[in-house]
C-alpha cells in the first residue's frame, strides 16, 4: 500500500468518558502529557488556554465540555492531542484535551459507516462515521467542523447550557 | 535564468517609476526647476535604454517619445499642464505594463496605442513652436560630492572620578564607533596597586584614531560630557587607517614609554605624504573613487527579513532557556557565557528591528497623488502637507496602513473639504488644506489627517444612527459615542452614493483592518472647521521588553514602556480602599485589581501585593499583582483565532521554563477600566 494510503485509513483513537472517538492520523501533529495549561483570563471555562508548542502558543480546548460532557479533573493519563486543523486554505493548531488515548487503528474505506441519525448523541455534522468493533463503536470525527472557529464561536456563547444539540 | 533578470528589471523600473512620480508632483508645484526636470528626462532615457532589452517594447515606445518631450522643455521649452497630465497617465500606464508584462494585449494595448497617439501629437506640437534644434546628448551624470574623509586623532583623560558623573564611557566608544574606522588604544599605566584600588574610579586613559565623513561638529557633539578631558586634533585629510606603515607606526608609539602627542603624530604623517610623494595622492584619489562606488545600501526581497525576523526572535526564546538554566546550575562560566548571548541577543534584536523599519514617507506619493487626481476630479482645490515623514515604521505596520489611510484621505476630500465657492461663501480661503502627520509618542507612533473642509454633522450622525437602529431615539449619549457610530457596518451619511465613498463600507473596514495590527483611532470634528481623524500604532508588532509578573501561578507581561515604577502595599489597604485609589509617594493613584480583574481564583493571596504603576495618556494607574518577576524580553506570539475575542491580553511569549506568559494591554485594559468607572 502506498504511504498516502496508509494514512489516510490510519486513526488515532481516544476515550472521552465511556466513549471511544477516534481523529485521521494526518490531523494529529503529536501527543502531549498533560501539562500545566496556562488559563486566558475573561474566557469561557471550555477554553482551557494555552500551552507552548516547538515555540509557537498552543490554543487548548477541552472536549469534554466542548462535547457537553461533565467536567473532570485531569489524571495522569489525560493528553492534550495537538492537531493541525485546515480551515479554508489557512493551517491553524489546536489542542484537544482527551481523557486518554487508546489505539492507533488501521480501518478500511468500506468499513466506515454512516451515523444513524437516531440514538445519536451527538452533531452527526461532527462525524465521519462510525466504526465497528469487538468492545463497541468508535466515532470518527471530523475535526476541520468539531473545531471550527465558527464552531467554537457558538459554543463560546451557549457553553454554561447542558443541553444537548439535539 | 532570464526571467531573473526580468524579474530584476521589473523591480528596478518600479523603482525608477515611482521615484519619477514623486519628482513630477514636485515638479508640478516648482515648473521652473532645472534639475527636476533633467531628473525625469534621465529616468525617461534609462528606462528606454533597458526595456528594450528585456522584451518590454512598448514601454521603450513610449518613454522614448516622453523623452523627446522632456528635451524640448530642457532645451527652453516651459513645461504645461497637459505634459504633466500626459506623463501622470504615461506613469500609471508604465506600471500597469509592469505589473502584467505577460497580459499586454486587449485593454491595455488598446490604452497604449491611445496614448501614444497622445504622446505623438504633443511632442508634434511642441515642436513646431519650438524654435530650438533638437539635439538628444545625453547628460553628464556627475557625482554628488561627499563629505570628505579625515583622521583624528583624540586623546581622552578621564577624570579620575568620571564614573561619578554618570558619563557611560562605553557607549561613547561605541558611538565613535559608528561614525567611522576607529582604532582605541587604552593604557593601564595609572592602574594602583590593589590595596589603594577603589572600584568607582577611573584609572584608565585612552588613545582614539579615528577616520570618518562626519565633520568636527559631529565628534564634538558625541564627546559633549567628556569634551574638557579630551583632546580634538585633526591629523590628515584621508583616512590613515586603511594605511599599512601609519597603523604600525601607532602600534610603535603606544608601546614607547613616553607619552605621545599630537604634534609627534602629525610629523610623522607628514613625513609619510611627504616620502610616497606624488603617488600616494594619486592612490588616494583612487581609493577615494573605489570607496565611493562602495555599495552604501543593498535591496533584500522583504520574506529574507521576514525569516530574519523570526530567527532572532527563535534565538531570544532559547537564550531565555539558556539564561534560567545558567541561573539554576551557578557555574560561573556558563552564566557568564548565557549573559554574553543575552546581551549579544539583544543587539541583535536590535539591529535586525531597524532594518525592517521603513519611513512612512515612502507612502506620501501615494496619498500625495490620490489628493491630486480626486481633487481636480471633483472640482475641489485641495494642498496636501505632509510633516513627519521621517517617522519609522515597522514594514508589516507600513504595509497594513496603507489602505485605510487611503481611505480615510478619499472621505477627506470628497465629505470634508468643501467646492471653492461653498468656502468663498463661508468665507474659508477657495483653496482646502489636508495636512498629513506623522510622529513619534512614547511607544507609539500617531499618524493623523487634518483637514480644514465641513467637519461631520453631529445631528446627521445620529438620525441615521436611530434610523439604521443602532441607537434608541430618545437616548442621549455624548459627542464620542455618537461620532463611533462611524465605525459601525454599514453607516454613511452621504445622501447619494458617489463613486469614491459613501456606500457605507468604509470605516468599519478602516477600523477592522487597523486592529489587525493593534492600531486605534479616534475622529475629532468641529462644523466648519475641519476633522482630525488620529491613528495610533505600536512601533512593532513582533519583540518588546516587558516586565514580567505574576498573580497565583498565571504569569503576565507587561509593556516596559509603559511601566513608571514598582512599589508594595499590605493586601488589606486595598481590600478596605473604597474609592480605589492608593496613595503611593504622596500621590494618589487610581488601581485596577488584576486578580479580580481577571477572576483568577483567590486560594494564595499574599499579604503583601505589588503595585505596578504604569502611565495611561499621561495619568498614573497602579496594576495590583502578586509578585513582581524581572524584566524580560518578550517574543510575541499571537493567542490564535480562537481567542481573537479576548481583548485585554494582546499576545503571549514562551518563556525560558517553557511556560508561557500572558501580554497585557494596558491601554486596553485601562480605557475599559476608565470607561466604567464614568458610567458608574
Amino acid at each position: 500500500m502506498p504511504k498516502t494510503e496508509i494514512s489516510r485509513n490510519t486513526f488515532l483513537s481516544f476515550r472521552l468518558g465511556e466513549e471511544i472517538f477516534a481523529v485521521n492520523v494526518s490531523k494529529v501533529l503529536e501527543v502531549l502529557e498533560i501539562q500545566k495549561i496556562t488559563q486566558i483570563p475573561r474566557m469561557p471555562r471550555y477554553m482551557r488556554g494555552v500551552i507552548s508548542f516547538r515555540g509557537e502558543v498552543l490554543p487548548v480546548i477541552d472536549t469534554r465540555l466542548k462535547f457537553r460532557m461533565p467536567h473532570k479533573e485531569d489524571t495522569s493519563k489525560t493528553v492534550i492531542i495537538v492537531l493541525e486543523l485546515k480551515p479554508q486554505d489557512k493551517t491553524v493548531m489546536l489542542g484537544a484535551i482527551a481523557d486518554a488515548v487508546k489505539d492507533v487503528i488501521l480501518i478500511n474505506d468500506g468499513e466506515i459507516k454512516p451515523v444513524p441519525s437516531i440514538n445519536s448523541h451527538y452533531n452527526a455534522e461532527f462525524l465521519l462515521g462510525m466504526y465497528k468493533t469487538d468492545e463497541g463503536f468508535i466515532m470518527i470525527l471530523d475535526v476541520d467542523k468539531v473545531f471550527s472557529i465558527a464552531e467554537i464561536d457558538m459554543v463560546n456563547g451557549i457553553i454554561d447550557d447542558v443541553e444537548l444539540d439535539e | 535564468m532570464i526571467d531573473h533578470f526580468k524579474e530584476k528589471f521589473i523591480e528596478d523600473a518600479t523603482d525608477l517609476i515611482n521615484k519619477l512620480e514623486n519628482d513630477l508632483l514636485v515638479l508640478e508645484e516648482n515648473p521652473d526647476e532645472k534639475s527636476l526636470i533633467e531628473q525625469v528626462f534621465r529616468v525617461m532615457h534609462t528606462l528606454k535604454g533597458v526595456s528594450g532589452m528585456y522584451g518590454f517594447d512598448n514601454i521603450g515606445e513610449l518613454t522614448h517619445k516622453l523623452e523627446t518631450l522632456y528635451d524640448f522643455v530642457r532645451e527652453g521649452t516651459s513645461l504645461t499642464k497637459d505634459m504633466l497630465d500626459i506623463t501622470f497617465t504615461a506613469v500609471d500606464h508604465i506600471k500597469n505594463l509592469l505589473e502584467s508584462p505577460e497580459e499586454a494585449s486587449g485593454k491595455l494595448k488598446e490604452n497604449h496605442r491611445i496614448l501614444l497617439q497622445k504622446v505623438i501629437s504633443l511632442v508634434d506640437k511642441v515642436n513646431k513652436t519650438s524654435e530650438t534644434n533638437v539635439t538628444s546628448t545625453i547628460p553628464e551624470i556627475k557625482l554628488e560630492n561627499e563629505g570628505v574623509e579625515a583622521t583624528y586623532f583624540i586623546k581622552f583623560l578621564p577624570d579620575i572620578d568620571i564614573f561619578k558623573r554618570g558619563v557611560h564611557i562605553l557607549s561613547i566608544f561605541d558611538e565613535l564607533h559608528s561614525l567611522g574606522n576607529c582604532i582605541f588604544i587604552s593604557y593601564t599605566q595609572k592602574i594602583p596597586e590593589l590595596k589603594d584600588f577603589e572600584l568607582s574610579k577611573c584609572y584608565f586613559y585612552w588613545e582614539i584614531y579615528l577616520a570618518t565623513t562626519r565633520n568636527p561638529d559631529d565628534l564634538e557633539e558625541v564627546m559633549m560630557f567628556i569634551m574638557h578631558e579630551t583632546e580634538l586634533h585633526k591629523v590628515a585629510n584621508c583616512n590613515l587607517l586603511h594605511n599599512h606603515e601609519f597603523c604600525e607606526q601607532i602600534e610603535t608609539f603606544s608601546r614607547s614609554e613616553d607619552n605621545i602627542n599630537s604634534d609627534k603624530i602629525q610629523k610623522f604623517v607628514d613625513n609619510l605624504v611627504k616620502t610616497t610623494g606624488g603617488d600616494k595622492s594619486r592612490g588616494e584619489k583612487v581609493l577615494k573613487i573605489l570607496t565611493e562606488s562602495k555599495i552604501s545600501s543593498i535591496r533584500v526581497a522583504s520574506d529574507k527579513l521576514d525569516s530574519l525576523m523570526n530567527l532572532v526572535s527563535e534565538l531570544i526564546t532559547t537564550q531565555a532557556e539558556l539564561s534560567l538554566i545558567a541561573e539554576n546550575n551557578n557555574l560561573p562560566r556558563l552564566t557568564a557565557v548565557a549573559e554574553n548571548i543575552e546581551k549579544i541577543s539583544r543587539k541583535l534584536r536590535e539591529n535586525a528591528f531597524s532594518i525592517c523599519l521603513v519611513p512612512i514617507s515612502e507612502m506620501i506619493t501615494r496619498f500625495h497623488r490620490l489628493v491630486r487626481d480626486l481633487s481636480s476630479e471633483l472640482g475641489k482645490e485641495v494642498v496636501f502637507l505632509a510633516e513627519g515623514t521621517e517617522t519609522e515604521l515597522d514594514k508589516t505596520i507600513i504595509d497594513g496602513i496603507g489602505d485605510p489611510l487611503m481611505h480615510i484621505l478619499r472621505n477627506s476630500i470628497d465629505h470634508g473639504i468643501e467646492k471653492p465657492d461653498v468656502r468663498i461663501q463661508k468665507g474659508k480661503s477657495p483653496q482646502g488644506i489636508i495636512l498629513f502627520k506623522a510622529f513619534y509618542q512614547g511607544t507609539h507612533v500617531i499618524i493623523q489627517v487634518q483637514d480644514d473642509g465641513s467637519g461631520i454633522n453631529l445631528k446627521k450622525v445620529r438620525d441615521v444612527a436611530v434610523k439604521k437602529g443602532f441607537l434608541h431615539p430618545e437616548e442621549a449619549v455624548n459627542d464620542k459615542r455618537l461620532l463611533n457610530f462611524i465605525f459601525f457596518p454599514g453607516f454613511t451619511t452621504s445622501e447619494n452614493v458617489s463613486e469614491i465613498s459613501g456606500r457605507g463600507v468604509g470605516m468599519d473596514v478602516v477600523k477592522r483592518k487597523l486592529s489587525e495590527i493593534r492600531g486605534e483611532i479616534d475622529i475629532d470634528t468641529k462644523i466648519d472647521v475641519g476633522t482630525t481623524i488620529t491613528i495610533k500604532l505600536p512601533l512593532t508588532l513582533s519583540i518588546i521588553d516587558a516586565l514580567l509578573v505574576k498573580i497565583d501561578t498565571t504569569r503576565f507581561l507587561i509593556p516596559l514602556a509603559v511601566v513608571d515604577f514598582c512599589s508594595e502595599v499590605k493586601h488589606e489597604t486595598i481590600v478596605n480602599s473604597s474609592s480605589h485609589r492608593l496613595i503611593i509617594n504622596g500621590e494618589l493613584i487610581p488601581f485596577i485589581y488584576l486578580r479580580e480583574e481577571f477572576s483568577i481564583n483567590a486560594n494564595h493571596i499574599p499579604k503583601t501585593e505589588r503595585v505596578v504603576i504604569v502611565n495611561y495618556e499621561n495619568q498614573r494607574i497602579g496594576l495590583i499583582v502578586d509578585a513582581v518577576v524581572g524584566e524580560h524580553q518578550a517574543v510575541l506570539k499571537p493567542l490564535g483565532e480562537v481567542f481573537r475575542k479576548q481583548e485585554v491580553v494582546s499576545g503571549a511569549s514562551v518563556l525560558g521554563d517553557g511556560g508561557v506568559a500572558l501580554v497585557v494591554d494596558t491601554n486596553k485594559l485601562i480605557s475599559e477600566f476608565t470607561q466604567k468607572n464614568i458610567e458608574n
